[in-house]
């Protein structure tokens, strides 16, 4: 346990070893969710409603799932596949350590920081655009969208993790990652809540995993989802997580027989 | 000028060579840069779907500006992107000093030298789309403002181009500043949003967004034939003053610049 928590520690002095890129890091979130909650907040200046949501309800649902995504995205993985097509994973395979927990280790370390510099930029961006907004105060929507935010964290772990391995096979990792963060922007209710889909693609985004990384969590807080469908959803959750995570465990047993440490 | 057209049609022919080396690179980049493109598009149509007008800009309109985004940032990724996206690595590891000795323009192999054949798909898939929205609302454009488009989008290139470069320049100084072009990238994000969205934000803020906001949205307006004479002079003026700053603060900045033990 102790080696962990080093792991920890020592994520974070990474991250912190140059704090002006590190604020620039985190200017670059903030210019994110800035540009989101000015186009819903023009897109509000001639309307009272938009899909059945008020100007107060979007604009909590921007401001959240900003403070959301750099939690559960927030993630150490992006460099496996660097790892793996340079032959360094040789370097960790032959210490005392597993693999997914260090690097479970180290995005716990990252999602840390995101989540304390996340609140910080949210709050600053409350105070200072002011905007109207729904605090959630009943204790069953705010247990249950913790309980989201878990599972949305572990996916993500899986779903990141499973692309760095994908370096056993392919010579480079970019392409896939990248494409993948395309599809991921558009499901993951990132720039629109889901529901304002057309139905079939709304029913769509109801089966995959993406869901759980941003929009599922904060539908959960504003305690806009019938019982059913937080039943529902935290049961496909829970099916995304057996299934990602047996896959993701597939990939490593079968890219460990194929890896030849090549970059060494 | 034509020996750097010259070293600037040689660059390219290497870039391809080495495309061709790895093709299979090619093809997923291809996708990727694709998929981009679509989702900007579709992203746009489905929070348009429910309006008639936002921003003074119709729904058409609004999607015709995210063709033209597509067009302007795909040529940019296709010539510049690749390769100021390296600058702060090249400064910090001390690799400026092999550009530094060649008898070539510095700025200019830092700026040219690599060439992304991937991008040119969202430029042809920007293309069409702008094509096809023009043809299904019956915009009839005229020659003249097509070149008039092409011109200005040229112009709002070299705007983007000139930010990018002083921003990075910056680098000289801190060259552990490796998130810059993560904040660039953002920048660019915001041209696919016409500057009226923007009129929220504070006078000084809106001032300093402004060189950004207008590098897409005032060819576009000139596309649509509701070009605005001053919007128009503004991104010439500015165009043609940050490369000259670009320029000055680049020779400016070599000065203070030292070898990390190359």
């Amino acid at each position: 346990m102790y080696k962990y928590l080093r792991i920890i520690s020592i994520t974070w002095a990474e991250m912190l070893e140059y704090r002006l890129n590190f604020v620039l890091w985190r200017v670059r979130f903030v210019m994110q969710r800035l540009v989101v909650y000015f186009l819903w907040w023009a897109l509000f200046s001639t309307r009272q409603t938009f899909f059945d949501y008020t100007q107060s309800t979007i604009l909590t649902y921007v401001l959240l799932v900003g403070i959301v995504a750099t939690f559960v995205t927030g993630t150490r993985t992006y460099g496996v596949g660097e790892l793996i097509t340079q032959g360094n994973l040789s370097n960790i395979l032959i210490r005392p350590i597993n693999f997914f927990s260090m690097y479970m280790a180290r995005d716990s370390a990252d999602k840390a920081l995101n989540l304390f510099f996340g609140i910080i930029e949210v709050a600053l961006l409350i105070v200072i655009l002011r905007p109207p907004l729904f605090v959630q105060t009943s204790a069953a929507p705010l247990l249950l969208a913790s309980l989201a935010v878990a599972i949305g964290i572990i996916l993500f772990f899986c779903y990141a993790m499973m692309h760095g391995l994908l370096a056993f096979w392919l010579p480079d990792v970019w392409a896939p990652r990248f494409l993948s963060f395309v599809v991921m922007e558009f499901f993951t209710g990132a720039l629109f809540p889901l529901d304002i889909l057309p139905k079939p693609l709304y029913i769509v985004t109801q089966l995959l995993p993406f869901q759980y990384f941003m929009y599922f969590p904060v539908k959960v807080y504003l305690g806009q989802l019938t019982a059913q469908q937080v039943i529902a959803g935290f049961s496909i959750g829970l099916v995304w997580v057996m299934a990602l995570w047996y896959c993701m465990n597939l990939m490593w047993q079968k890219g460990l027989r194929v890896y030849t440490s090549e970059g060494k | 000028m034509y020996r750097y057209l010259k070293l600037y049609q040689q660059y390219m022919k290497l870039n391809f060579s080495a495309l061709m080396a790895y093709r299979g690179n090619f093809y997923n980049d291809v996708l990727a840069t694709l998929g981009w493109a679509i989702f900007h598009i579709v992203t746009m149509l489905i929070l348009t779907n429910n309006v008639q007008e936002v921003f003074g800009w119709k729904t058409y309109e609004l999607l015709i500006l995210t063709g033209v985004h597509s067009i302007v940032m795909g040529i940019y990724h296709f010539t510049v992107s690749p390769n100021l996206n390296r600058v702060p690595n090249i400064i910090h590891y001390g690799q400026l000093d092999l550009l530094l000795v060649k008898p070539v323009d510095t700025q200019f192999q830092l700026s040219f030298r690599i060439v992304n054949y991937s991008a040119l798909s969202r430029v042809v898939a920007g293309s069409l789309f702008v094509a096809y929205m023009l043809f299904v609302y019956h915009v009839n454009v005229t020659w003249m403002y097509i070149a008039s488009f092409i011109l200005l989008s040229f112009v709002g290139l070299i705007l983007f181009y000139a930010i990018w470069y002083i921003v990075l320049t910056v680098t000289v100084w801190h060259s552990d500043l490796t998130n810059l072009p993560d904040v660039l990238y953002e920048l660019g994000g915001m041209t696919k949003f016409p500057k009226e969205m923007y009129q929220g934000l504070r006078d000084y803020i809106l001032f300093f967004l402004l060189p950004i906001v207008i590098i897409v949205s005032v060819p576009t307006r000139v596309l649509l034939k509701q070009g605005n004479p001053q919007d128009v002079l503004l991104l010439f003026t500015l165009a043609v003053g940050l490369l000259l700053v670009s320029r000055v603060f680049w020779h400016f900045a070599l000065r203070f610049y030292t070898s990390a033990s190359s």
